[in-house]
């Protein structure tokens, strides 16, 4: 059974790196980090392999090994460093990125969930992009239901605010 | 018929379509007939697909990313983040590709750990810390001209008079044995806020807004000082008040 996980975590996390890249991002806000996070997870994803249940989505068991790295081993070395966000428009997204189509709404609501709180923006990016049920939520970031609810609704107030006081 | 006020929690739920069916039905009810609930739905309303768009874009920022080969003797021995890290050459090659364009830039500069100083104190401060023993008017002003001229750099009230926070007081802390100032600041609801600076050589540098122990900061260097603005947790308001000290200072 070893060989075969090992085979099944091997083959899907080529296609799962710039997921697990992107979910560093909301948690980091950096883009080396998110990087060093993602190779990390994937890392630890292929030592632990045996532990991996088929049938399972590995997408979600990677994401959880993703999360527990940054909040065990990473997180605390970031806030020390005190990295921080350059707003998207800042960053010259047009010059960077031409081929990317993104309307500016999408930037600025982009831009301003990634403003949020880590607590709001990760609970906003499970279930928003990554289409995690609240339940689902719940079980990963180990918080209630309600805070998971109290979390996006504070979350999409913020976002709504700023939206519109622009 | 439950009657109980909607809370924005099961509205949120509402719009998810993440309540039970009954629950969802009655938030639907309370929808059409109460204009205060289509009120709070618009101000809670987020833009689902620009969300989805944004992220997507953000996937093809992504850098060349190498799932790592494990040599077959390594598997299943659990590796710390130094494990990794002490991988060298090969790990560093792989970072080293194409990371840093994209929707979000890394800073650059080096850590100044002095704001992340300032941070951990700041977070000690209550309302009750600057209002329990306001000082006088007269004791105020030369705690702000007795700390500008430690530091080098003249103030005046005027030059702290920016809209929506009262200024309270000023004292002189240190940090790596030079002077670091503190300008104690309250808002309309009585959250506390510091202005900080110390001599820093170098050019001036564009605000950056980050989130710092939990309080929404902006650092800059103007001048030759850095300053950080901290307090609260509503950014835009700190970015709109580091706008006029800027401007203010810089005259």
């Amino acid at each position: 059974m070893k060989t075969k996980n090992d085979r099944v975590v091997r083959e899907g996390l080529p296609d799962l790196m710039p997921r697990l890249w992107r979910y560093g991002m909301v948690l980091t806000r950096n883009a080396e980090d998110a990087a060093e996070l993602a190779q990390a997870t994937a890392m630890r994803a292929l030592e632990r392999s045996g532990q991996f249940q088929p049938g399972t989505r590995l997408d979600r068991w990677c994401f959880a090994i993703l999360g527990s790295i940054w909040k065990n081993e990473l997180r605390s070395r970031s806030v020390r460093r005190g990295e921080g966000l350059v707003p998207v428009d800042e960053a010259g997204l047009s010059d960077t990125a031409p081929h990317v189509d993104v309307n500016i709404s999408a930037r600025e609501v982009l831009s301003r969930m990634m403003e949020l709180p880590e607590a709001q923006r990760e609970t906003m990016f499970l279930v928003y992009v990554e289409g995690y049920t609240y339940a689902d939520a719940a079980e990963r970031l180990a918080i209630p239901v309600g805070t998971v609810m109290s979390r996006l609704a504070n979350g999409r107030r913020r976002v709504n605010e700023q939206m519109g006081s622009d | 018929m439950d009657t109980t006020p909607l809370t924005d929690e099961q509205i949120v739920a509402f719009l998810d379509d993440a309540l039970p069916a009954d629950e969802q039905a009655r938030v639907a009810l309370a929808v059409a007939n109460d204009p205060s609930v289509a009120k709070r739905i618009e101000q809670l309303a987020v833009d689902r697909d620009a969300l989805s768009a944004g992220f997507d874009a953000m996937l093809a920022e992504a850098p060349p990313l190498v799932v790592p080969d494990l040599p077959a003797n390594e598997r299943s021995q659990p590796s710390g983040w130094g494990h990794w890290i002490s991988r060298g050459s090969a790990a560093a090659a792989i970072f080293a590709v194409g990371i840093g364009a994209g929707l979000f830039l890394a800073r650059t500069d080096a850590p100044e750990d002095w704001t992340i100083a300032v941070a951990d104190y700041q977070v000690l401060y209550a309302t009750e810390t600057l209002t329990t023993m306001p000082l006088p008017d007269a004791a105020r002003r030369t705690s702000l001209a007795r700390t500008g001229a430690a530091l080098g750099l003249e103030l005046t009230e005027d030059t702290l008079a920016v809209s929506g926070l009262a200024f309270q007081r000023a004292q002189i802390l240190s940090f790596d044995n030079a002077p670091l100032a503190q300008l104690a600041f309250l808002d309309g609801d009585g959250t506390p806020f510091a202005l900080c600076f110390r001599r820093i050589d170098g050019e001036d540098s564009a605000p950056v807004t980050e989130d710092l122990a939990g309080l929404a900061s902006v650092t800059w260097h103007q001048d030759g000082f850095g300053f950080i603005l901290i307090g609260g947790d509503d950014a835009q308001a700190v970015e709109s008040w580091q706008q006029q000290f800027a401007d203010r200072i810089g005259t």
